[in-house]
């Protein structure tokens, strides 16, 4: 039963089977020698990441992390994203007067295009903060809006 | 304004993800700092796993945390902190060794044992510090890509459908890359296991 389906016996050695389906899978890898050797490493590669697990020690890192997410004042900091919208604005509307009457406003700030669902962000930095690889593609709507309420 | 005059609810082990996420979100400190407490152990192990170097694995732990804060009000699967923050991770380790994500896999085609690898016997397995050398040093020969993959799953039991998201593979290329680094992997170690075919 388990042999065409080594999913099961990776489920077993993760404990996410029903007792009665883990009793039929290890019932049968008592009798089979394919099933045996891939339980037993299954089993040997857990026990050997386990027990490596929560050994680092990482009391330390907290203090780094802290200092850079210590919130803002918030009235502060949205004055500050109004003021880096509006200057972002003026800057992308003297661009379209004087040089380029077509360009697109909003831009994507990621260069390759990785999802179909783009996030918009009202945060004018965000956009460069976000890693390459995650999935996402990062549109800076701010600017279209600020346009918009000119 | 009522906000501000409720007492907040306490956060235990018991807390989920979920709901760390939500109130991270809404601006509690105390949340992000739980999530943090919650994952860093996994953070920073899979990071000195990927950049064999713990000074390094520190310095990247630390901003992996900072930019998941930062980015937290992007994560809309409030439950998949734990995804989430191993992919940030990988692609900050991958940022300072220069390997990009979704790099096509063909040059990782190192060789690849087909013949059956003999078993170990888990019952008499002596984890000792000599093994964990041996079994750090046969994770370490892996590509990058496929190492993370691997500890994604193995070691950090994500599902291979949040691994398949977080690369932006399939989820049979998941498991394939998943399987081939398994087979280096164990053929790697068996000589340091005292198996039997
Ligand atoms: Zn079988």
């Amino acid at each position: 039963m388990t042999c065409g389906k080594p999913g099961l016996l990776e489920a077993l050695t993760r404990s996410e089977l029903t007792a009665t389906t883990a009793a039929e899978v290890e019932a049968h890898a008592s009798t089979c020698a394919r099933c045996r050797h891939e339980l037993n490493w299954l089993r040997t590669e857990r026990a050997l990441f386990r027990a490596r697990a929560g050994r680092d020690e990482v009391s330390h890192l907290w203090q780094g992390i802290a200092a850079r997410t210590a919130p803002a004042p918030r009235p502060w900091k949205q004055l500050a994203f109004a003021l880096a919208a509006s200057a972002l604005a003026l800057l992308s509307v003297q661009q379209l007067l004087q040089a380029r009457p077509t360009v697109n406003v909003a831009q994507t700030a990621e260069s390759e295009p990785l999802s179909s669902e783009p996030i918009e962000s009202t945060d004018p930095t965000a956009c460069s903060r976000l890693p390459e690889g995650l999935g996402f593609r990062c549109t800076m709507s701010l600017s279209d809006d600020a346009l918009a309420s000119r | 304004m009522l906000r501000l005059l409720r007492r907040p609810v306490a956060i235990g082990p018991e807390t989920p993800d979920e709901a760390l996420v939500r109130r991270a979100q809404a601006g509690e400190g105390h949340a992000f700092q739980a999530l943090f407490e919650r994952h860093v152990t996994s953070v920073r192990r899979f990071l000195r796993d990927l950049l064999r170097d713990g000074d390094a694995a520190d310095d990247a732990t630390q901003e992996s945390f900072a930019r998941a804060h930062a980015q937290l009000e992007r994560l809309g699967d409030h439950d998949r902190f734990k995804p989430w923050v191993l992919g940030i991770a990988r692609n900050v380790a991958f940022e300072a060794r220069r390997v990009r994500v979704h790099d096509v896999l063909d040059e990782e085609d190192e060789g690849v044992p087909d013949a059956v690898i003999p078993g170990p016997d888990p019952e008499s397995l002596l984890l000792d510090a000599e093994l964990e050398k041996h079994f750090n040093t046969a994770l370490a020969v892996l590509s990058p890509r496929r190492r993370a993959a691997l500890l994604m799953r193995l070691d950090h039991g994500l599902s291979y459908e949040d691994i398949a998201a977080s690369f932006g593979w399939s989820i049979p290329t998941v498991k394939n890359e998943i399987h081939r680094a398994r087979l280096k992997l164990r053929a790697s170690l068996q000589p340091h296991l005292g198996g039997r075919p």
